[in-house]
C-alpha cells in the first residue's frame, strides 16, 4: 500500500501534509475505513486519496468547529484587534523564518558557518522573526545564527547579518495565528460600546468637538445657529456655508484647507450642539464637588493631591455621566441667570439683550460620528481589525496538537465521509448488469450512514463545545461552589471549633 | 446510459464488480473442453469424430442455470435429458484469452455437456462493444463423446473426495486467471489483506463430516 509520505499531494489542500502526526495518522488510517467498510472480504471502492482527504476535511471540520466556538467564546474580547497577516511563511528546522535569494532552493547544500555542510535554509535565517513586527515582511534584514566558543549558541540565537530580506509565503491562509490560544479577558469591547455616550457627555470618546460663537445683538434675541455662528480659526472667521469649491479661501469649516486642522470629520450635515454657554467654560474642578470651597481652591492651585480634602475615587463610566448632566444643570441654574432654547436652527436666548455691546454666546458642537473615521490623528487600525467571524485570525488548529480525544472523532468523522464517498460512488449505477442478472448496489444506503454519522457526529461535538463555552464553565463553577456550600452547611463540627448552646 | 456518463473507467468497475460477484462470492464453475479437430479422427462419411480429442480442460467461473432434466419416453424406455445454460463473463474470457465455440464440450457436476448454441446476452448499457455476458446453451452429451473423469463436485451422496467442495478461496486479482483492471490500472489499491478461504478446520460436522472455517478466521 502506497504510503501517505510517499505519495505527490495526496490531500487535496496539502494543509497537514508536512505534518508528521497527521502522516503518521494517514496510513493507520486506510486500513481502519478499509476494514471497517469490509475490504477484507469485499471490494472497498475507495482509493487511499479519497481517505486522506476525507481525513483532510475531517480535521478541517474538526478545526472549524473548534475555532467557532472559541470566537463564540471570546467575541468580544477579539474585535477590533489585528487580523494580522494572511500568509503563513516557510519556516527551518530550527523553527526560525529564513530567506532566498533567486537562485536559491532551500534544500542546497552549502557550508555553515562553522564549516559544516548543511542546507540552505537552517542558514539563512531572517533577523526579525515576529510576524507582527511591521519590518517583518518587507523590511527584515539577513540574521545569522550566533556563535560562541566555536560552537553554535543552544538554543539557537540569531544576530544581524547585513542586507535586506523578505521572508518565504508558503500558504495564502487568510487571517490566522491566534488559534489554539487562551486570551486574557479585556474591557475593549465594553469601552468601545461607551464611547459615544462618552462622546456626548464630554467625557471622553473619539468624536471631538468645535467651539464657536454668535455674536449677540441688542435686542435681537433669535439666531439662526447654522447662519449666524461665526467659528474663530486664525483671526479667521469662519462660516458653516457649503464649501463651493470655487473659491480655494472660501470661508467656511468645510474648505478642506481648514476643515483638516480644525475637525476632519465635519461633514456638511445637521450639527449636533453639545453645549451653549456665554462664559469661558472651565472643566477640572467640575468634577469635584462643587461645594467645597476647599476642593474648588486646591483644584485652582492644582493642590488635589497634598490635602485630605480632596477625594479621588476610580468610578465607572456612567458615574460620569450623571455627574456631567449634574454638573450641566448646576451651571445652567445655579451658575448662570441665563437660558437658551434651541429649535431647529433657531436660537432663543433668554432674557433679551438689553446691552449696547452683549458679549459672544459660544455654542460648543459637534457633527455626527463617522462610526469609520475616528476623530484621531492617525488611521484606526482597529477599524480595520477583526469585525465578524470572517475574519477572526484563527487558521486551522495543528494537527500535532489534537489529543488523542479529539483525533478519534476526526477518525470516526473521516469514516462517514468514506461511507458517504463510497455510497456516491456506487450510486452512480445503482444497478450494475452481470451474466445472467443485476447486481444492485448499496449506494443509498452508505450515504444515508454516511450522513447520519456525520450528523451524530457533528452534534455530539457542538453539544460538548456548548457545555464549554466560558460562560458555561462560569455557570457549572458557580453551580459547584453552590453546592458544596450546601454540602458543607451539613458538615457537622467537631466540638470545641463550634459554639454550643445547650 | 449515455456515453458521457460510461468510459473505460465505468466499464472497468462494471468488469470488476462483476468479477467479484461470479470469482469472489458465487463460486461456481465450468470445465471447458476445447474439441482438437486436428487430433480427432473425422468419418469420412458423415463427417463427425465418434472419438474426439480434448484440450486439457480450463476452469471457468460463470453463473450456471439449471434446468429441469427433459423425460422422453421411446421405443427403447426413457430418458433424461439434461441442458444447462451458463453464462460468462465477456471480459474474463478476453482476459484469459478463451475463445468459447460452439460444438465444444464443458461439464458441469458429474455431466458433460455439448455447447448448442453461444448468445451475446447482454450489452453494457446498450453499448455494442461492451459486451457483458456470454449464454451458451449446452445439451446433456452421450457419455461416449466424451471419456473424462468428472471435476470438480458432484454431489453430496458421492463418497469419494472431491464430492463435495470443501474449498473455496477467492481470487480478488491475485491469480494467474483473475484480472481486476482498476487494480492493475493503479486506479484503485490492491485488497488490505489477502483473498479469503473457506476450508476444512480438521472438525468433523455435517453429514459429510467436514467442518470449514468461515472466512473471518486465519
Amino acid at each position: 500500500m502506497t504510503s501517505f509520505s510517499s505519495t505527490t499531494q495526496p490531500t487535496p489542500f496539502g494543509i497537514y501534509d508536512n505534518d508528521l502526526h497527521f502522516q503518521e495518522d494517514a496510513d493507520g488510517l486506510v486500513l481502519y475505513v478499509k476494514r471497517r467498510l469490509g475490504d477484507d472480504i469485499m471490494s472497498v471502492e475507495l482509493t487511499s486519496k479519497q481517505i486522506w482527504a476525507n481525513f483532510e476535511e475531517s480535521t478541517l471540520e474538526f478545526s472549524k468547529q473548534l475555532n467557532s466556538h472559541q470566537a463564540e467564546s471570546y467575541m468580544s474580547n477579539i474585535l477590533g484587534l489585528s487580523t494580522g497577516l494572511s500568509e503563513t511563511f516557510k519556516k527551518n528546522d530550527f523553527d526560525h523564518y529564513y530567506y532566498l535569494e533567486d537562485d536559491q532552493n532551500d534544500d542546497d547544500i552549502v557550508l555553515d558557518l562553522l564549516g559544516n555542510n548543511e542546507v540552505r535554509k537552517n542558514i539563512q535565517v531572517l533577523l526579525i522573526q515576529d510576524k507582527n513586527d511591521p519590518r517583518f515582511r518587507l523590511n527584515n534584514t539577513k540574521g545569522k545564527y550566533k556563535i560562541e566558543s566555536g560552537s553554535f549558541v543552544s538554543p539557537k540565537e540569531i544576530e544581524t547579518a547585513s542586507g535586506v530580506a523578505s521572508p518565504i509565503v508558503d500558504k495564502n491562509v487568510g487571517p490566522n495565528g491566534q488559534e489554539q490560544k487562551f486570551p486574557r479577558e479585556t474591557l475593549e469591547y465594553l469601552i468601545r460600546r461607551a464611547e459615544p455616550y462618552a462622546s456626548d457627555a464630554f467625557v471622553g470618546g473619539v468624536s471631538n468637538s468645535i467651539r464657536g460663537y454668535v455674536k449677540l445683538n441688542q435686542n435681537q434675541q433669535d439666531y439662526n445657529v447654522y447662519k449666524d455662528m461665526i467659528i474663530p480659526y486664525q483671526n479667521k472667521e469662519l462660516s458653516l456655508d457649503s464649501f463651493t469649491g470655487l473659491d480655494d479661501d472660501q470661508l467656511t469649516l468645510f474648505n478642506p484647507k481648514y476643515k483638516s486642522e480644525l475637525l476632519p470629520t465635519a461633514t456638511e450635515t445637521k450639527i449636533k450642539i453639545n453645549e451653549i454657554f456665554h462664559f469661558s467654560p472651565q472643566a477640572a474642578y467640575r468634577f469635584f464637588d462643587t461645594t467645597s470651597a476647599i476642593n474648588y481652591l486646591n483644584n485652582q492651585f492644582s493642590f488635589e493631591s497634598f490635602t485630605p480634602e480632596t477625594v479621588f475615587y476610580v468610578l465607572p463610566v456612567f458615574e460620569d455621566l450623571l455627574r456631567a448632566g449634574q454638573l450641566d444643570i448646576s451651571n445652567r441654574v445655579r451658575r448662570s441667570n441665563y437660558s437658551y432654547k434651541l429649535q431647529g436652527q433657531e436660537l432663543r436666548v433668554y432674557p433679551r439683550p438689553t446691552e449696547e455691546n452683549p458679549l459672544n454666546l459660544y455654542i460648543k458642537f459637534s457633527f455626527p460620528a463617522d462610526p469609520f473615521k475616528p476623530n484621531l490623528p492617525y488611521q484606526d487600525d482597529s477599524i480595520e481589525g477583526v469585525s465578524n467571524l470572517s475574519n477572526v485570525p484563527f487558521g486551522n488548529i495543528q494537527y500535532s496538537k489534537i489529543n488523542q480525544m479529539s483525533r478519534q472523532w476526526i477518525r470516526q468523522y473521516t469514516l462517514a465521509l468514506c461511507k458517504e464517498t463510497l455510497g456516491l460512488i456506487r450510486s452512480k449505477f445503482s444497478s450494475v448488469p452481470i451474466p445472467g442478472s443485476d447486481v444492485q448496489l448499496n449506494g443509498g444506503d452508505l450515504i444515508s450512514q454516511g450522513r447520519e454519522d456525520k450528523q451524530r457526529l457533528s452534534e455530539s461535538l457542538g453539544e460538548t463545545l456548548d457545555r464549554l463555552t466560558y460562560q458555561k464553565l462560569l455557570e457549572n463553577d458557580a453551580i459547584q461552589s453552590e453546592s458544596m456550600m450546601n454540602i458543607l452547611k451539613r458538615v457537622p463540627v467537631p466540638n470545641g471549633r463550634a459554639i454550643i448552646i445547650g | 446510459m449515455p456515453r458521457l456518463f460510461l468510459g473505460q473507467r465505468e466499464a472497468d468497475f462494471f468488469s470488476d464488480i462483476t468479477k467479484e460477484v461470479i470469482k469472489d462470492i458465487a463460486g461456481q464453475k465450468i470445465y471447458y473442453y476445447t474439441v482438437r479437430e486436428d487430433l480427432s479422427d473425422i468419418h469420412d462419411v458423415y463427417e463427425e469424430s465418434i472419438h474426439k480429442i480434448f484440450n486439457p480442460p480450463v476452469e471457468i467461473e460463470c453463473m450456471v442455470e439449471w434446468q429441469p432434466s427433459e423425460v422422453k419416453t421411446t421405443q427403447f424406455g426413457h430418458e433424461q435429458l439434461k441442458t444447462i445454460s451458463a453464462y460468462l463473463h465477456n471480459r474474463d474470457l478476453i482476459d484469459r484469452d478463451i475463445d468459447i465455440r460452439q460444438g465444444d464440450y464443458i461439464s458441469y457436476g458429474e455431466f458433460f455437456f455439448e455447447i448448442t448454441s453461444l448468445i451475446y446476452d447482454k450489452l453494457a448499457y446498450g453499448h455494442i462493444e461492451r459486451v457483458v455476458s456470454i449464454k451458451l446453451n449446452a445439451k446433456q452429451t452421450r457419455i461416449e463423446h466424451i471419456i473424462k473423469e468428472s471435476l470438480g463436485p458432484t454431489g453430496e451422496d458421492y463418497l469419494d473426495q472431491g464430492a463435495v467442495q470443501t474449498t473455496f478461496e477467492q481470487q480478488r486479482g491475485q491469480t494467474d486467471s483473475d484480472v481486476r483492471q482498476l487494480v492493475k490500472d493503479g486506479v484503485l489499491e490492491a485488497p488490505i489483506s489477502k483473498p479469503k478461504k473457506v476450508a476444512p478446520d480438521g472438525s468433523v460436522k455435517s453429514i459429510n463430516g467436514i467442518g470449514s472455517s468461515f472466512y473471518g478466521d486465519d
